[in-house]
């Protein structure tokens, strides 16, 4: 059994299990302790997968949406359509540690499993996508697309926002990533990611082919943004009822010099209209609503044995409080360089960071955001399809409620797909 | 001693010829004798290898994957795709992945070929060269290796 020795926290009921969160508790069939928010180190993709048990209940609409697609999945096949599944299982152990602040030692362990599965006739298209992990259970991506060209399709449902080129490449693909976590900047809305992951509406894809064998790529989308409530975004969840949720328009454009080659770069743009939920004992001046524009760039580079996958986005808020508008601007960004030393061994590191992050008022508004991170990894391929991944990172939290925290973290990962 | 001496005699004589027959050998690109396709560019095959949608002659390819024969498949990687297995294999997930894009079929036994050639649509393989020429309802469209 893994050690989980965490910080003091007060027993239960406490004070700290504010009115909102008992409701919000009940509603969702919790008791106050299990919606109770654990230290910001234990964010899971951030510092520690395994806090969310919020998240663990299935919603019947979750259940109703995985019927449908395991109705598609079990279907007899019929001319002209292609059925493909695809099982990412992974687990996960984690270590902690902090010489100057020993109450930062956490050990733990996760089991994931990514479940994929799409049917394809000569138009028409469906894609599925569903996590299920020792926290959480959930439709991540659900979307049908129809064909309107040879490279082009135009999808409606609940897809990954198309301006995060990590997610774009990777979607909750653990194997196929090289390093165990993400960077802070592309992080899922429920693992504290500040900004959206998840959208609901309609995507247009598009890969052109120029006379010169490169390509440009398109990626554009419009649909419904999470709202902030319990200082997390939450997306929109299929076949939810009731809906306070903005706009949320998407572009990313890319450009392939060979368009057969991995390696691209290109543009990422976005607007962002994030509702807050009100709790009934925040502060005078909480924001009603964030509108957040962001402009940024990427690249996947291959050359040889090396790749560096690389983004910068530039955020800019408005958080509208009740009396006044509040400015807010910061940049946050990433690069990892990855080695292949042979057909098994890749060696990789990140270093993640920005300006002006430590100050932005809306980044304050979660409960922890990582503003920097420098990490050293090592994968190994030991089988086809498996592969053991080990990551050593340095890690602060600046943004936060709880304040500046700066620590050591140690992971191991088996991952593997099962086609 | 001396009968001894005659079996190491026999086994080298033995190699020697079997090298001179593998060194004939070749792969090559077949389609279905239905299959309008007389010929195709590297690129072009190497495009619907790798997941995009060709059409050659007006005809759309359906590409298939040989397994179950290493030398084949390390032939294939690097005279057809042009890229490590490795590569390879995370490309053809990460289509998946991403777009929900059909994984290549698949074949483990060369006897399933002329069947699996013989649906609609142009469907291409490759095999060693002494094996398309004793299959039935299969032509010859491209040279992809030959030993030297």
């Amino acid at each position: 059994m893994p050690q989980l020795k965490l910080p003091a926290f007060p027993p239960f009921p406490d004070p700290h299990c504010c009115p909102f969160r008992a409701r919000r508790a009940a509603r969702r069939g919790l008791g106050c302790t299990a919606a109770r928010r654990h230290a910001p180190w234990m964010e899971r993709g951030q510092i520690m997968y395994g806090t969310k048990k919020r998240k663990r209940r299935v919603s019947r609409r979750q259940l109703v949406a995985a019927g449908v697609t395991a109705v598609l999945a079990v279907a007899p096949s019929f001319a002209e359509v292609d059925h493909e599944f695809l099982f990412f299982p992974s687990v996960d152990g984690l270590n902690t540690f902090s010489e100057s602040d020993p109450s930062v030692k956490v050990s733990d362990a996760r089991a994931a499993l990514d479940l994929l599965y799409s049917v394809s006739g000569n138009r028409f298209r469906f894609l599925g996508e569903f996590q299920w992990s020792s926290d959480e259970a959930e439709i991540e991506r659900l979307q049908a697309g129809y064909r309107v060209g040879d490279d082009t399709f135009v999808w409606g449902g609940r897809f990954h926002a198309p301006a995060k080129i990590w997610t774009s490449e990777y979607h909750h693909g653990q194997y196929l990533q090289t390093s165990i976590t993400r960077p802070a900047l592309e992080e899922w809305e429920d693992d504290g990611g500040s900004n959206p992951s998840h959208i609901m509406g309609l995507l247009l894809e598009s890969e052109h082919q120029r006379d010169d064998e490169s390509a440009i790529g398109v990626a554009a989308s419009a649909g419904l943004a999470p709202v902030l409530e319990d200082r997390l975004l939450e997306s929109y969840e299929i076949l939810e009822e009731t809906s306070d949720h903005g706009l949320s328009l998407n572009l990313r454009v890319s450009y392939r010099p060979q368009y057969l080659s991995s390696t691209q770069f290109g543009i990422l743009a976005g607007w962002n209209e994030i509702n807050v939920q009100q709790e009934p004992d925040a502060a005078p001046d909480q924001p009603e609503s964030i509108d957040q524009a962001i402009l940024g760039i990427f690249a996947d580079w291959y050359r040889g044995n090396l790749r560096v996958l690389a983004s910068f986005v530039y955020f800019d808020n408005t958080l509208e409080l009740p009396s006044r508008d509040q400015d807010d601007s910061y940049l946050l960004g990433y690069a990892q360089l990855e080695y292949e030393a042979n057909s098994a061994i890749t060696l990789f590191g990140r270093v993640e960071g920005g300006i002006d992050q430590d100050d932005s008022a809306y980044l304050q508004m979660f409960e922890s955001v990582i503003t920097e991170r420098y990490m050293l990894g090592a994968r190994w391929d030991v089988a086809e399809y498996h592969a053991l991944t080990a990551e050593i990172a340095d890690t602060t939290y600046g943004a936060s409620v709880s304040g500046s925290r700066s620590f050591g973290e140690f992971r191991l990962q088996w991952s593997a797909v099962f086609p | 001693m001396i009968r001894c001496r005659g079996h190491w005699l026999v086994i080298f004589v033995a190699c020697l010829l079997g090298e001179a027959a593998a060194s004939g050998d070749t792969v090559v690109l077949v389609t279905g004798e239905s299959c309008p396709l007389t010929s195709i560019s590297t690129l072009e095959l190497r495009k619907a290898y790798l997941g995009v949608a060709v059409a050659v002659e007006g005809q759309r390819l359906r590409p298939i994957m040989m397994r179950g024969d290493e030398k084949l498949e390390q032939i294939f990687y690097q005279s057809v795709v042009a890229m490590s297995k490795k590569s390879y294999e995370r490309r053809r997930l990460s289509l998946t992945l991403k777009y929900g894009t059909p994984r290549l079929a698949e074949i483990d036994d060369v006897a399933d070929v002329p069947e699996a050639l013989r649906g609609t649509g142009c469907a291409i393989t490759y095999l060693w060269g002494r094996d398309a020429e004793s299959m039935q309802g299969v032509k010859t469209i491209k040279l992809l290796w030959q030993d030297s």
